[in-house]
């Protein structure tokens, strides 16, 4: 299964060159847990693709190749669907975990003074039995000063019920991340976010410094580094994660 | 968290977002992605170097929005010297890859986003329909059907493209010549103003060196010496009009006009803009209110397809590596389409019996006016301005100085000059692409 997710990887790891469609359009995971409420446009589909490397004091190593496809179904909403497989020295058996089929609807171009607003459902499915987990999200985006800098300063938060009844286990799992991301240049833009996570545990959080770095190396194909630092025991120490996106 | 908390939270998101349904002036972003076919990317893989040029002045045209909405009063000279030396350091030092509008003009993406819809969409097209060209895998016979269809692509999926009428249609409707606001640009920030008319030169001349290389080696034979050609001599020496895709790429116009006609909307459409954003009277919610009026009056309208091929060809066999007097002045198609627009609109607005000399005053101040830059004995400001000065008599049609209203009756009678004049005459002669020409065989010139 390991080999079949990296062969599927390495299959659309994107060093052909190949309009610009998401250069600015952030999406959780790439590279860091901070998105936009901007859609992909409609009728734009997507190939995504993530390698995440975590160590944790705890659990020690673990990894995940995550291929995702996104697709502006409909003006200003896109689907997504996320197959995440997991393995590592932490994991008690290889798996796929938390796969996602989720839409997110852009509700308005920001002006001046409003933000622009995106809402989003997804539906996680946590591995391991025949449990699905509604989630729903609040994303608002909001360019800053009266400046031709490009710099924007996003909220989300997500709200996920977990359907896992075993004792110790929370109900409702909520992730927030607060975080801005600016251009530098023609091809780059940089992702400072800190993120507040539950875990499934009770009293048990994930709080993470996150840096990224976004650069399009061609008009469909963008490529992506991130690196993050955990606060406090629950967090992981490290995580370190490169992925891409290219429209075809 | 406990629940408790948990639905408070969520109740108060969810006011937040409903309240917003209370905000009547939001848009929506309505972004629509790019035709798909096999030639995507051709351009961008082909002529590399081309492709990054045409990304540099993009990245011009959208940073010099925001430039002339945060320009603060008096400071033009200034912001035209620095706009000018940046736009330069971009062709010098060329990007990868092609820009959305809002990355370097972030402000006017709030203040105005549907002109950006409208420019990227025709710059898409423009993308579209250079990789056509480059892809040398579409026999040359089908290049005008995978054009057409790239064009009707085009049309019918966004609200707002530009029209494939003729820009001597185009103009008219927008009625923009007696606003407080026409000329300003091309007066006050000369420098830049001049780099797009270089930029106006450089996309049009890209189709025309294909049109005449084929679909092989002469392709880049003829983009290479069109790039010297941009460096060396139109960099330097910068066209003093906006060309028209009729004087300098009369092959492509003749295979596609309607495309060729966008590409002229698309461009005049910038210049229009920042002259409306270079207004200093207006706040910019007003500007935003001309600005949306312009878009819409340039757009497409059901039956500007059957107008596209009414245009005629200054130079049939016009040679995109020679750049002359013809190519570098100030007088052509642009200049000659105001002059009749000026003559149409005349009548209503001048007393009669204005005497010879105040008339010749006007024409004298109008000329000036069309060219970049302040003349010796041109006066400060828009061309209604100039000619206030000159003729303290005019008549100000209604809607020609307020934001967002059109100047109806200018309009109509502008345009019912243009149907004396153009509708019966006979469409622009198809060009036959049976055979692939070849800078090999014949020069490169038909």
């Amino acid at each position: 299964m390991k080999i079949f997710y990296a062969m599927l990887f390495l299959c659309f790891t994107p060093f052909a060159s190949a309009l610009a469609s998401d250069h600015t359009n952030l999406e959780r995971g790439l590279p860091t847990e901070l998105t936009d409420a901007w859609v992909t446009p409609y009728m734009n589909r997507e190939i995504q693709g993530r390698f995440v490397w975590e160590d944790n004091e705890v659990d020690d190593s673990r990894f995940t190749i995550e291929p995702r496809l996104e697709y502006g179904f409909l003006p200003n909403w896109q689907v997504e669907v996320d197959v995440p497989y997991e393995w590592g020295e932490g994991e008690e058996d290889d798996e796929i975990k938390d796969a996602l089929i989720g839409v997110q609807y852009n509700l308005n171009q920001e002006t001046v003074l409003i933000p622009s607003f995106a809402i989003s459902a997804d539906a996680i499915f946590p591995g391991k039995g025949e449990r699905v987990d509604p989630e729903i999200g609040f994303i608002a985006s909001k360019l800053l000063g009266k400046t031709s800098f490009y710099q924007r300063l996003h909220l989300n938060a997500f709200f996920r019920h977990n359907t896992d009844d075993h004792s110790g286990a929370r109900e409702h799992l909520f992730k927030g991340v607060a975080g801005y991301d600016f251009r530098i240049g023609t091809e780059n833009t940089v992702i400072l976010d800190y993120v507040y996570e539950h875990r499934e545990e009770k009293r048990k959080e994930t709080r993470l410094i996150e840096v990224g770095w976004r650069r399009q190396l061609s008009p469909p194909t963008l490529v992506n580094f991130g690196v993050a630092a955990g606060i406090g025991d629950d967090s992981p120490d490290f995580r370190a994660v490169v992925g891409f996106q290219r429209s075809f | 968290m406990k629940s408790g908390t948990y639905r408070v939270m969520l109740l108060t998101v969810f006011m937040v977002l409903t309240s917003l349904s209370a905000v009547p002036a939001l848009e929506q972003r309505d972004l629509v992605s790019y035709m798909r076919g096999k030639y995507n990317f051709e351009f961008f893989d082909r002529h590399n170097t081309d492709f990054r040029i045409g990304a540099a002045l993009h990245f011009a045209h959208g940073k010099q929005h925001d430039v002339l909405l945060l320009d603060k009063p008096g400071q033009s000279r200034e912001s035209d010297s620095k706009a000018d030396r940046e736009y330069l350091g971009y062709i010098n030092n060329l990007p990868r890859t092609e820009p959305s509008m809002e990355l370097f003009a972030p402000y006017t993406a709030q203040t105005m986003f549907n002109v950006f819809r409208a420019i990227d969409w025709t710059h898409m097209h423009h993308e579209q329909t250079y990789d056509i060209m480059s892809d040398a895998s579409i026999p040359w016979n089908e290049k005008k059907q995978w054009t057409d269809r790239s064009v009707e692509y085009y049309l019918n999926n966004l609200d707002i493209p530009r029209s494939p009428a003729p820009l001597d249609v185009t103009m008219r409707r927008a009625g923009v010549m007696m606003k407080p606001y026409f000329s300003l640009f091309r007066n006050r920030y000369p420098l830049s103003n001049n780099f797009f008319f270089a930029a106006h030169w450089w996309h049009p001349v890209i189709y025309e060196g294909m049109m005449i290389g084929g679909n092989g080696a002469g392709q880049e034979k003829m983009l290479d010496e069109i790039r010297k050609v941009f460096y060396e001599k139109v960099l330097v020496n910068r066209p003093q009009r906006m060309l028209l895709s009729r004087e300098i790429m009369p092959r492509y116009s003749r295979m596609s006009p309607e495309s060729a006609n966008i590409f002229d909307n698309l461009h005049m459409l910038h210049g229009i803009v920042y002259d409306i954003l270079a207004y200093e009277g207006w706040t910019d919610e007003q500007k935003k209110a001309e600005v949306y009026r312009v878009v819409k009056a340039m757009s497409y309208q059901p039956g500007d397809e059957k107008l596209a091929g009414k245009f005629s060809l200054p130079r049939p066999g016009f040679d995109p590596r020679v750049y002359d007097t013809f190519t570098s002045g100030p007088d052509g198609e642009m200049s000659r389409i105001m002059r009749e627009m000026m003559d149409e609109m005349m009548p209503m607005m001048m007393s009669p019996g204005m005497d010879e000399q105040t008339s010749g005053k006007v024409r004298e101040q109008f000329r000036m006016k069309l060219m970049p830059g302040m003349q010796e004995g041109e006066y400060d400001g828009s061309l209604s301005d100039a000619l206030m000065k000159v003729a303290p008599g005019m008549k100000m049609m209604p809607g020609s100085m307020e934001p967002g209203s059109t100047p109806e009756e200018m309009v109509r009678m502008m345009l019912e000059g243009w149907q004396k004049k153009y509708a019966d005459m006979p469409d622009i002669e198809p060009l036959a692409m049976k055979s692939e020409p070849g800078l090999s065989q014949e020069g490169g010139l038909e």
